[in-house]
């Protein structure tokens, strides 16, 4: 049971002068458990693998299967759950409750209501206060994560997300990855992004792209050991995890790196200890 | 699912019918379109039909988008035909009769009359937008209505509206294409059911496509006031349209050509 992209490749505008090759042979595989960080500037290729891991593109050579079929297949129908950048601009419905239950109604989920309560829940809108509330009038933080509760209330076992928390304040974007870490336990969880650093510590691995191609494919510890690769694709490590690996450069026994600040500093501490 | 790309969208090319002066093209197709209404015999669209294929070969314009525009009038022209065409137990002679449904040869000739006459009038007029960007489109439309200002007609303000409108046509589009595969991903279907399932199934696009264009234009409107736009009075062009004798020349010859084909078939 996983979700395959085997060596697939996209052109936009195939064959024509203006044609661009978005995605150059990319392989990936997601199970459940699984957190993947898809990295890379911008024009990278990443929302369109991210489309065309959701089926709503064709590959140009390739395929992709999920849980061994094609995304198209009657069986794969609502295993994949994608958030598109800026979900919240899909809105449509009179309440939240109603437009965050539209997935589940349309796969004919029964608790389609009930579901969507749970999702709101689990991006930390309390549901009996954000339910009734029109869409329309959410600020953008809350808007932005009923539009992924749209998508988890799906109960996909895979769910894509492009850029979930670009332009959240630190509490929105804190929500969000608490979100992704109770779906993690359910589904196998994508997040595409050209600023990876806060998925860093919880990310089972990571795919950096560079024109469409797989620049780094590995566990984040193998990015941390050789960052060059990474660098190279124009991506930048968050500075707190550059200072570690400097520390360990210059020969600081540093045993984890990490995003957390106070662990980090203690780490950093201790290491200086040991080394004077 | 993509969103059909728009009829008429200008094709960017070099061509002796793509630099001439708008308001030359505009003056051109205007008279084209009241000689076409003129013209009452077959030799007078024979006429027009070789001017027509002679400025699509010198726009460098591929016919298949210049004729795009006729497959979608299909139902039109075919409603056109039969309704002139077809008699309820004609009295005079017919062609074919089926029951009591014959096929009146004067009225036959008519119908193909009227489709050829609005298939003419379709390819032309789009000849001005398939060689003509949005942009000197509306500059021309504004100079041509700038004598109206004296009658208090805001025509710079009328411009930026056209010019706006057009310019988010393209936006609109690929807005809608992305609320549908939004909507397509979180499970909606529109190609399912009957009409009335269909068209219901594209309010989760429509409602959202309303909302944000709605924003757009407000964002749109608050960006412009914050670069102190302040209406078309006063207002000046980088680039501004020349008439050239050349322009004056394809006007004037051109303009009284097509009408007098009108006029003389």
């Amino acid at each position: 049971m996983a979700l395959v992209a085997d060596n697939v490749s996209y052109a936009y505008e195939e064959g024509r002068p203006f044609g661009v090759d978005a995605v150059r042979g990319v392989g990936l595989t997601l199970e459940v458990g699984d957190l993947l960080v898809v990295a890379g500037t911008t024009g990278s290729g990443k929302s369109t693998l991210l489309r065309l891991l959701a089926g709503l593109l064709e590959p140009s050579t390739g395929s992709v299967v999920v849980d061994g079929v094609s995304p198209g297949h009657r069986d794969a129908r609502g295993a994949v759950a994608i958030v598109f950048q800026d979900p919240e601009t899909q809105f449509f419905a009179e309440t939240l409750r109603i437009d965050v239950a539209f997935g589940p109604r349309n796969l004919g989920h029964a608790d389609a209501e009930s579901a969507a309560d749970r999702a709101l829940s689990e991006v930390g809108l309390d549901p009996s206060v954000y339910g009734s509330r029109s869409p329309f009038s959410l600020s953008g933080g809350e808007a932005r994560r009923g539009a992924i509760a749209g998508a988890l209330a799906m109960g996909a076992r895979y769910l894509l997300l492009d850029e979930p928390t670009a332009g959240l304040d630190a509490a929105g974007r804190a929500s969000i990855r608490g979100a992704l870490e109770v779906e993690r336990q359910r589904s196998g969880v994508i997040v595409v992004t050209h600023d990876p650093g806060e998925f860093l510590d919880s990310a089972s691995g990571i795919i950096a792209l560079d024109e469409g191609r797989v620049a780094l494919s590995g566990s984040v510890g193998e990015l941390y050991a050789d960052p060059s690769v990474y660098e190279r694709a124009g991506l930048e490590l968050p500075p707190i995890v550059r200072t570690q690996l400097l520390a360990r450069a210059s020969g600081m026994p540093l045993e984890q790196v990490t995003l957390d600040p106070g662990r980090a500093a203690a780490a950093l501490v201790a290491a200086r200890g040991m080394r004077s | 699912m993509r969103v059909p790309s728009t009829f008429g969208q200008y094709v960017p090319v070099d061509s002796p019918v793509h630099s001439l002066d708008a308001r030359t093209k505009i003056g051109v197709i205007a008279l084209f379109t009241l000689g076409l209404f003129l013209a009452d015999g077959f030799a007078g669209l024979g006429g027009y039909a070789v001017v027509v294929a002679v400025v699509l070969w010198a726009s460098h314009v591929p016919p298949r988008i210049a004729l795009r525009g006729v497959r979608a009038l299909g139902v039109l022209l075919l409603f056109t035909l039969l309704a002139h065409a077809l008699r309820w137990q004609p009295a005079t002679v017919t062609l074919l009769r089926v029951g009591p449904i014959g096929v009146d040869p004067e009225g036959l000739r008519t119908g193909v009359f009227f489709a050829m006459r609005i298939v003419l009038l379709m390819v032309g007029t789009s000849l001005l937008t398939l060689t003509t960007t949005p942009v000197q489109l509306t500059d021309a439309l504004e100079s041509l209505m700038r004598p109206a200002s004296a009658l208090g007609v805001p025509s710079g303000e009328i411009a930026m509206m056209l010019t706006i409108a057009l310019r988010f046509i393209p936006t609109t589009a690929q807005e809608a294409e992305r609320v549908i595969i939004a909507q397509t991903a979180r499970g909606a279907r529109f190609d399912e059911g009957g009409l009335v399932t269909r068209v219901r199934a594209y309010v989760p696009v429509l409602v959202p496509l309303f909302v944000n264009l709605f924003r757009r234009a407000e964002d749109l409107a608050l960006a412009m006031d914050s670069r102190c736009y302040r209406g078309g009075r006063g207002r000046t062009r980088l680039h501004a349209a020349i008439m050239t004798p050349r322009d004056w020349l394809v006007l004037l010859l051109g303009g009284a050509a097509l009408l007098a084909i009108g006029i003389t078939f």
